[in-house]
């Protein structure tokens, strides 16, 4: 078993979403159209940022469960610093989000509280900074609205928001794929132990997972906030489900250490066109709900019964048993 | 390898600590008492200390559910929320249908323990109980969804019911199941041997596994009674209102786990009890309570609440590891 | 590269004690460059606490420890990783899910810049060759290796940072015999290259095969090296048996009863051919083996833990060979695992509720607790396994080594046991608990209880059973009454040492054998 990039579950994935994509083209055949085609896109680009953000974390074997809160924070401050210009807004608000995911990262690392535990306490205290910001939805001026429709601007099926996921994902599969530190990670999540053995700084990789999973929460949720010319307090608390989902679609195992960011933006691909079906067979929106959960479960058995300690043992019993068979057939 | 001096000393320490435990949490309401009566003093009128406690009821008793998921070692539900819708909207329904109140409140239940059950069977099967209960939340909420079509259900009872308004000695019906629960969760735990497993389960699976304890029901008997305990959240809220939506219980999880994290329950499984969780919902309640009296801002109370809970994880992880090393 | 037989490495009176147990007393080590010294002795005799000393784990009490002429202090695996020190661990530490040229580099900060697979095999290439992997491909996975691979890519791992001193933890414990030849290999590739390796092993065959030199260690104490070509069979087994602590085994039963545990033809994983044994009440046996040599597998298998996968166990004539752990435990059966802290006690749980914990059913009644009946249940067993009963409502966690293992045997005697099944009974234990152990199994057997326990340390064999089997890699070995095998016998057995001849042989030798 040699290092592959196109994996048989990647392909497999791969395979799911084309299916998905030509049985909606068929029942629907607008579906394919230039400007559905770019709307899945739009919802894959501020699903794409989260659910690469989560996924880090679930790679080194932990959860972030604040992304939703720090998203609204840096929604907020994003819309507030458009007097700044669009880049310079969406680089403060990241750069707010980067600097509270390395605290965050460091205090988890430091203590070894579990992050889901600890990942609880911030989101309410974030989401608290959100309101403690404005109590209402904040709207960006009017004359600042072209920054809106820059981000929205369409480019073939893309937009320059989508472009800046597309960007930011590759670079993060970059890293982590071919960087030290990223391969670090990577060793970290798969195996602690071992990674500790083999004289692995045990903090850095687990700091810098939450950076990258507050600072893309972050990029998402100002980009998202600016391209609606506004951002509420109370915004983006779905947004850890669709990450959670699209990250354990994409391949990313629960149990860490497994995963590439490819298969993530499969993963968000394959969400996206479901719910763009589901919507444009005229279901309401909460049924995109029912649908994310109901396939979070699913996923979760299948990975479980492919991936999981219990499923090794048995897996090993089977090998063991046909050893024993091949041994006493010729005695 | 310990010396004889090591061994005998050490166990006094750990000994206090359970107790050190709840008398941290009953100086905690005590201070918040004494502090919030000298710089708030209606906050110490009968009843505002009354609306405080069934403010804190609700919260508490899916609190109390839940500690028996995070003593198995399962962490915590993010299902309770909406557990609790469906069962108030089944419950609305089956009312407005004109069903008699106690079938109206049974059947409802039922449906929660099978909730329960479910994801209790996934999660001892070995999946992560975060995931599955994030999940099933999600699938359950868009069902509630389907089946109201995210309209408001009228119960349409005449007369407002007595599970929601009555008073019983002048203290609210849902105080009283508040207490009634928790009395009983402390003795499941303390006495039964269902509580035992579920505690031994909590301090080591592995010991656990191999001393022959019933880990699979155990589990999954934890999951119905948090199911079932935020069913009840729901029911309650209905002979309250008279109605019901999916949004009645926005933000619920979050607070449920706050009450059950501040309450001091280890959260690796093992240690706590359902009394420590009802006080910490009460600190919670009355903290909130505090706040609005001050007229405090929605986001800074939040903020508050969010490092109450979070220092008192961090608080409860250093603990530990002191008395553990 | 070094001259071979100048001395490397020279360790002076080191001393080093836990608590009241002394673990090294007075010990002096030498190792000279580009030889092979083999490092025997018992369990608990020391070798291991050496090792952790070298690797930087622990530090000594008192000694001296010379590096190439220089006196050095090892405080910390950083420091004894820097001094040129390298342990290849029974427990690996390399990564399943990266590849291997990635392992062979992580945590080192050697590569800076981009990771990509062809740079990395590039740079791994020249490693894996030098360990004798020529045909393996740097980019496969780690998880498709087999264990001797692994260990094999460790040793590369550590020869690309550098290390003059390779400690070898008993490398052959879980290998085949095609691999044990490998890494016999490369062992001698290594002392050609100039580097030292210290060998650790059970296995006194592989001492003539590859060691230059032999230092044996006996209850905390080492004795001066020998050339391995000055020693035969015969000598070494006399300079590692040699302590008689008779006293500290009570006397053999002196009547055995009725059959009890019947195994016939059991086949498991860990063993390479089935077994059969027959336990009978009142009876302690006692299953010699080192590591991997399937001892502790029979255990598994009777108590439902691993599976059987052919033959038949009976417990008083009724057939259990199905029966899963709970099953087993209603039927009478305990079960005590060689690691207490995974799973033999709830650390953060009082010892009244550890020892009872088996029995729960035994003192509620259709569900409800009775504190009373918990206390008095409790109260027997510690009061049976001589354990104070004022500790019972401290933390399990907070006990002595000692006190923990009388735990963790001990709960099973609140189900009122028949068989009784325990590995490394008195494994991390110091002596005077030992002993206590020791006195309170043999009580309990001629009460009536069978006691089945597989066991590494020879003389805990030979001086606790009624009867003894032996075990080497997967084999059944011998069966005899534990008065009637000698020392050297038994240790001729588990480390197979009878066989001379090269390992790849010893199937063959064994087959007929047994």
């Amino acid at each position: 078993m040699t290092y592959k990039f196109f994996t048989p579950s990647l392909l497999s994935r791969i395979g799911i979403l084309l299916f998905l994509w030509l049985a909606f083209t068929a029942l629907s055949p607008n579906f394919s159209s230039f400007s559905n085609v770019y709307s899945v896109f739009e919802g894959f680009a501020i699903a794409g940022l989260v659910a690469a953000g989560v996924g880090t974390t679930m790679l080194v074997g932990e959860l972030d469960l604040s992304v939703g809160s720090v998203a609204a924070v840096a929604g907020i401050i994003a819309v507030q610093c458009t007097g700044f210009g669009l880049v310079p807004a969406v680089l403060i608000a990241s750069a707010v989000a980067l600097v509270y995911g390395l605290a965050q990262g460091w205090i988890i690392a430091r203590t070894g509280i579990n992050s889901l535990v600890f990942t609880i306490a911030t989101l309410i205290l974030v989401r608290g900074v959100a309101f403690a910001m404005t109590p209402t939805a904040v709207l960006m001026p009017m004359d600042r609205i072209g920054m809106s429709d820059f981000l929205i601007f369409r480019l073939f099926i893309f937009s320059p928001f989508s472009l800046t996921t597309i960007c930011v994902i590759t670079a993060l599969g970059l890293f982590l794929g071919y960087a030290r530190w990223g391969r670090e990670m990577m060793a970290f999540g798969g195996a602690r132990n071992e990674a500790r053995a083999a004289g692995l700084n045990m903090r850095r990789p687990i700091i810098i997972a939450f950076a990258i999973s507050a600072t893309l929460a972050g990029l998402a949720g100002s980009l998202a906030s600016i391209k609606s010319a506004s951002a509420a307090p109370f915004s983006y608390e779905g947004m850890l489900l669709t990450g959670v989902t699209a990250a354990l679609v994409g391949g990313v195992s629960l149990y860490g250490g497994k995963g590439t960011m490819f298969g993530v933006v499969i993963g968000v691909l394959i969400l996206r066109v479901l719910t763009a079906g589901i919507a444009s067979r005229g279901a309401a929106v909460y049924v995109e709900y029912l649908a994310t959960g109901v396939i979070l479960l699913l996923v979760l058995v299948v990975e479980f019964t492919t991936e999981s300690p219990q499923r090794r043992a048995w897996s090993e019993r089977r090998a063991f048993e046909r050893q024993l068979a091949a041994v006493s057939v010729p005695a | 390898m310990s010396t004889i001096v090591e061994t005998a000393a050490k166990p006094r320490l750990v000994m206090s600590r359970a107790k050190a435990f709840n008398v941290a949490l009953a100086v905690g309401v005590v201070v918040v008492l004494i502090v919030s009566g000298l710089t708030q003093p209606e906050f110490l009128s009968a009843d505002n200390l009354v609306a405080t406690v069934r403010a804190a009821a609700l919260i508490g008793i899916a609190a109390v559910g839940m500690t028996f998921i995070t003593l198995t070692g399962n962490f915590v539900s993010l299902s309770t929320e909406q557990t609790a819708v469906i069962t108030a909207i089944l419950c609305a329904m089956a009312l407005g249908a004109g069903w008699p109140m106690w079938a109206a409140v049974v059947v409802p239940l039922a449906v929660a323990m099978v909730i329960g059950a479910l994801q209790g069977i996934f999660v001892a099967l070995g999946l992560n109980s975060i995931i599955t209960t994030l999940g099933a939340g999600a699938a359950i909420f868009g069902i509630a969804n389907v089946i109201t079509n995210s309209k408001t259900i009228q119960a349409r009872v005449p007369d407002p019911m007595w599970l929601g308004t009555a008073r019983p000695l002048g203290i609210p019906i849902q105080v009283w199941i508040f207490v009634v629960l928790v009395l009983i969760t402390m003795v499941v735990l303390r006495k039964t041997s269902f509580g035992r497993t579920v505690k031994m389960i909590g301090s080591n699976s592995n010991t656990a596994r191999s001393s022959g304890l019933r880990i699979t029901r155990a589990v999954v008997a934890s999951f119905i009674i948090a199911s079932v305990f935020a069913g009840i959240c729901g029911v309650l809220l209905v002979a309250q209102v008279n109605q019901a939506k999916t949004l009645n219980f926005t933000g619920f999880n979050i607070d449920v786990v706050a009450a059950v994290l501040v309450g001091g329950t280890a959260i690796q499984g093992g240690e706590g009890s359902t009394l420590r969780t009802a006080l910490g919902a009460i600190v919670i309640a009355m903290l909130t309570n505090y706040m609005l009296l001050a007229q405090y801002e929605y986001g800074t109370r939040l903020i508050i609440t969010g490092f109450v809970v979070g220092g008192a994880v961090i608080a409860f992880n250093w603990v530990r590891g002191k008395s553990s090393s | 590269m070094t001259e071979t037989g100048v001395s490397l490495l020279d360790m002076k009176n080191i001393s080093k004690s836990y608590g009241h147990v002394q673990a090294l007393q007075d010990v002096s080590f030498n190792l000279r460059s580009g030889e092979v010294m083999a490092l025997l002795g018992e369990n608990g005799a020391g070798k291991s606490t050496l090792v952790k000393l070298l690797s930087g784990l622990i530090t000594p009490d008192s000694g001296s420890i010379t590096l190439n002429g220089e006196p050095r202090t090892l405080g910390t695996p950083s420091a004894a990783r820097a001094a040129g020190i390298a342990v290849v661990q029974q427990e690996f530490s390399l990564v399943p899910t990266l590849t291997i040229a990635e392992n062979l580099f992580l945590g080192s900060g050697d590569v800076r810049g981009l990771w990509t697979g062809k740079r990395l095999a590039n740079l791994a290439r020249p490693l894996l060759d030098t360990v004798g992997l020529e045909d393996l491909d740097p980019r496969r996975f780690v998880s498709s290796l087999s264990v001797g691979e692994l260990q094999l890519v460790e040793i590369a791992r550590l020869m690309g940072r550098n290390a003059e001193i390779f400690i070898l933890d008993e490398p052959t414990a879980a290998l085949s015999d095609v691999e044990i030849v490998r890494v016999m290999q490369v062992v001698k590739r290594l002392t050609a290259m100039g580097r030292s390796v210290i060998y650790v092993t059970h296995r006194l065959g592989e001492v003539f095969q590859i060691a230059d030199r032999a230092t044996i260690f006996r209850n905390g104490r080492s004795l001066d090296p020998v050339p391995v070509s000055e020693l035969t069979i015969d000598t070494l087994v006399e300079r590692l048996l040699g302590r008689h602590l008779g006293e500290m085994y009570p006397p053999r039963a002196a009547s055995l009863g009725a059959p009890r545990l019947e195994i016939k033809d059991l086949s498991t994983p860990g063993l390479s051919a089935p077994i059969s044994l027959t336990a009978r009440q009142g009876e302690i046996v006692g299953l010699a083996g080192q590591m991997g040599s399937g001892a502790s597998s029979v255990l598994r298998s009777v108590m439902g833990i691993s599976f059987t996968s052919s033959g038949t166990v009976h417990l008083d004539g009724t057939d259990i060979t199905k029966a899963n752990r709970q099953k087993a435990i209603s039927m009478g059966v305990g079960y005590c695992s060689d690691d207490r802290k995974f799973d033999g006690i709830f650390q953060l749980q009082s010892v009244m509720k550890n020892l009872s914990s088996a029995a729960i059913n035994r003192f509620s009644t259709a569900g409800w607790l009775s504190n009373s009946r918990e206390r008095s249940l409790a109260g027997q067993v510690a009061s049976k396994f001589a354990f104070d009963e004022s500790r019972l409502p401290s933390n399990a966690g907070n006990l002595s080594g000692g006190n923990q293992q009388k735990v963790a045997v001990g709960k099973w005697l609140a189900i009122s046991p028949k068989v009784l099944l325990v590995e490394e009974p008195t494994r991390g234990v110091d002596v005077g608990a030992r002993a206590e152990i020791y006195r309170n199994l043999r009580t309990l057997a001629d009460e009536g209880l069978t006691i089945i326990f597989a066991s590494s340390d020879m003389a805990e064999v030979k001086g606790l059973s009624d009867t003894v089997m032996t075990f080497y890699r997967g084999h059944l070995i011998r069966v005899l009454p534990a008065g009637e095998i000698t020392d050297q016998q038994m240790m001729l057995d588990v480390t197979h040492a009878s066989v001379s001849s090269t390992p790849t042989t010893d199937a063959v030798n064994l087959s007929d054998e047994v």
